[in-house]
């Protein structure tokens, strides 16, 4: 049955005379409509809610639990001596999780030689090297000189930011809050550091010469650090 | 070498050009019906529209700011233009399948409909999606179902009668209605296997965290995507079925070969899709990782290939093999050759400059390869026009002959009217982007 008349009627009657073709179409319909159903429920239902968390950053409070490992020379040193020491930080075990925050050094000299007692002049410097470290912080103490039987304390700052305190970072998830925690080859290399012993004698007079050398022990302690992470409601 | 995302000016080119010629073409062709005639206007000013599309996009992304490219453009001017000229092309296609292949629309107070409808709702909706600043533009995807609901008829009617009322004239009314659906939702189309298992929101997902959630009003987007996705995946499947069938009675042909193509080109990306989607799935887990080379490769030389340089190819397509524009009159007959040949050399240069920039060949290799598909387009110019023009019947002539097409008293200066109002439309686009862009 055709017409030519134009009206949108005929038209769309027209367009629907076959009966073979309606059904194709049809299926093809309603294929369309459940296709549209299921897809549109994931897409607006399911993944509106799964992008709907990252709309707005998220507050996670991070914590650190901290360990200690320590190294220990005990070096005697000759008067005007300069010695170097390494500790290979390869050597300290460093459980699974852990990262190594920052390196306190501590230098005691133990005055027993020698008439009077009289404490000698010791320095302590760490030399700046290859170990992965924050070189540049405005916390770290890298020389230290005493001649009154006071150890001499230095500090090198390791991991980048830490410095034991928890803090609150905002991020879209707990990977990216935890990115700046995870960097890995920090604390890679060896401490280097330098002694000199430089003998003092009562009043400059020791004619026996019995305070010639010193017995200086360097302790390394090497604080490690966990990561803990909390999203905060 | 050239950079994979270099399609894009190509396709502006391409797009830009066939469309003026279009109309220019038309413009000889009076002696038309005024179905083909409507069809040739609003093919042309949609590829006149996508080609400033595409020229924007290209202008945009080449941006350089301080000496850097821009690769993450602010609102500025050209994505205004981008996004106005995409709107006022996808308001066409909607209204298309209205008029082609089947036309709904044929009293003349109906005809007459179509220039002012086309007109007012892309203005309305350009200037609302710019106030807006496009946090809705996709949502006008839906624009396109009532004529995918159109075609779909169409072609299962037609096929139907070929097959079943063994009537040979009807072929041209099914192979234009699938041509029109792939030249709407060709690039989807590729994606019909990850549609189907439902994995696109993933992707969907990751490009709303990568543009920043907060600013991105997705709900109203995700719903134009889902329907044109679900459209696509559909007719692409409905072609398939279609064109088997007609394949175990008549053959295989040049259409069923593209759809075949288009089908396993879905396949293939589908299981690729699914392959990565640890990686679309980081952004949402840990941070957004990138996509593998070879995977973006692969969309270069499938998806974006078919929708920048082959869909205006296919258009061109209709335009001549099915008479659209009067290509066999004498004054007509040169340039549409020069434009054929035109659009061939561009097409296959570009796709040997993206193979060159992938695969280690030399200069001079590819050099001899364009010289070859020069000569073989030359030698074999006349054959690819008669191929073209073939059977070049209207598909107004079939309607007719089905007295199923009405032929009202249309005045030619009222569908010119259709040309002028695209004019004054692309006048308004340029200096409210203009104006916009200055002011927010």
């Amino acid at each position: 049955m055709s017409s030519n008349e134009g009206n949108m009627k005929n038209v769309l009657s027209n367009l629907t005379s076959n009966r073979e073709g309606n059904r194709f179409a049809l299926i093809s319909f309603i294929a369309t409509l459940i296709l549209i159903s299921y897809t549109g429920y994931d897409t607006v239902v399911l993944r509106t809610g799964i992008i709907s968390e990252f709309a707005d950053d998220n507050e996670y409070l991070i914590t650190f639990t901290t360990q200690n490992e320590t190294m220990q020379e005990v070096v005697t040193l000759q008067d005007d001596e300069t010695r170097n020491l390494q500790f290979d930080l390869s050597e300290i075990i460093i459980p699974e999780g852990y990262s190594i925050g920052y390196i306190d050094v501590s230098v005691t000299s133990e005055e027993e030689s020698g008439i009077s007692g009289q404490c000698d002049s010791v320095a302590g410097d760490i030399i700046m090297n290859d170990l992965a470290a924050q070189w540049s912080d405005p916390g770290n103490n890298l020389s230290g000189q005493d001649s009154s039987c006071i150890p001499i304390e230095l500090d090198l700052a390791i991991y980048p930011n830490f410095n034991g305190e928890s803090i609150t970072v905002s991020a879209i998830n707990e990977y990216q809050a935890l990115l700046n925690w995870s960097e890995e080859g920090w604390g890679d290399g060896s401490l280097s550091i330098d002694l000199d012993l430089d003998v003092n004698a009562p009043l400059g007079f020791d004619p026996l010469n019995t305070d010639s050398d010193e017995e200086i022990t360097v302790d390394v302690y090497i604080s490690l650090f966990a990561v803990s992470i909390q999203e905060i409601e | 070498m050239v950079e994979q995302d270099s399609m894009v000016p190509v396709a502006a080119i391409v797009c830009f050009l066939l469309g003026v010629t279009t109309l220019i073409l038309l413009n000889r062709s009076k002696d038309r019906m005024w179905m083909d005639r409507m069809t040739g206007l609003m093919l042309g000013w949609c590829l006149v529209f996508f080609g400033l599309r595409y020229a924007a996009a290209a202008l945009r992304d080449t941006k350089v700011v301080g000496g850097i490219v821009n690769s993450i453009p602010n609102l500025d001017i050209f994505q205004y233009l981008f996004y106005s000229f995409t709107i006022a092309a996808i308001v066409i296609g909607a209204m298309f399948p209205f008029v082609y292949p089947y036309p709904i629309f044929q009293k003349a107070s109906s005809i007459k409909l179509v220039t002012p409808i086309t007109f007012g709702v892309s203005l309305v909706i350009i200037i609302s999606m710019m106030l807006t600043e496009y946090h809705y533009v996709w949502f006008s995807h839906i624009l396109f179902l009532p004529g995918y609901f159109i075609l779909l008829l169409v072609y299962f009617r037609f096929i139907s009668e070929e097959m079943l009322d063994d009537d040979k004239t009807a072929r041209r009314m099914s192979l234009a209605s699938g041509i029109v659906l792939i030249a709407f939702f060709g690039q989807q189309m590729t994606w019909w296997l990850a549609q189907i298992i439902s994995i696109n929101d993933e992707f969907v997902g990751r490009f709303a965290i990568e543009s920043g959630v907060g600013d991105y009003s997705y709900v109203p987007n995700w719903i134009g995507y889902t329907i044109m996705n679900s459209v696509a995946a559909i007719s692409i499947l409905a072609l398939t079925a279609g064109e088997t069938w007609r394949a175990t009675k008549k053959g295989i042909n040049g259409f069923t070969v593209v759809i075949y193509m288009i089908l396993g080109v879905g396949l293939i990306s589908g299981i690729a899709d699914y392959a990565i989607l640890g990686i679309v799935d980081s952004c949402m887990y840990t941070v957004c990782e990138e996509f593998p080379k070879s995977y973006d490769i692969w969309y270069n030389f499938t998806t974006d290939a078919l929708v920048l340089l082959f869909t205006p190819l296919m258009v061109m397509y209709l335009l001549l093999h099915f008479d659209v524009i009067d290509s066999a009159a004498e004054n007509n007959q040169w340039m549409t050759r020069i434009i054929v040949i035109l659009m061939l050399l561009i097409v296959s240069s570009t796709m040997i400059e993206l193979l060159q920039s992938i695969l280690p060949v030399s200069d001079m290799i590819s050099s001899a390869i364009l010289a070859m598909v020069v000569a073989i387009f030359i030698g074999w110019e006349e054959r690819i026009m008669k191929a073209l023009i073939a059977e070049g019947e209207s598909i107004s002539k079939k309607l007719q002959a089905l007295n199923e097409l009405n032929e009202p008293e249309i005045q030619d200066s009222d569908l010119q009217l259709f040309s002028k109002s695209m004019a004054v439309l692309t006048g308004f686009i340029f200096i409210l982007c203009i104006l916009y862009s200055s002011i927010v």
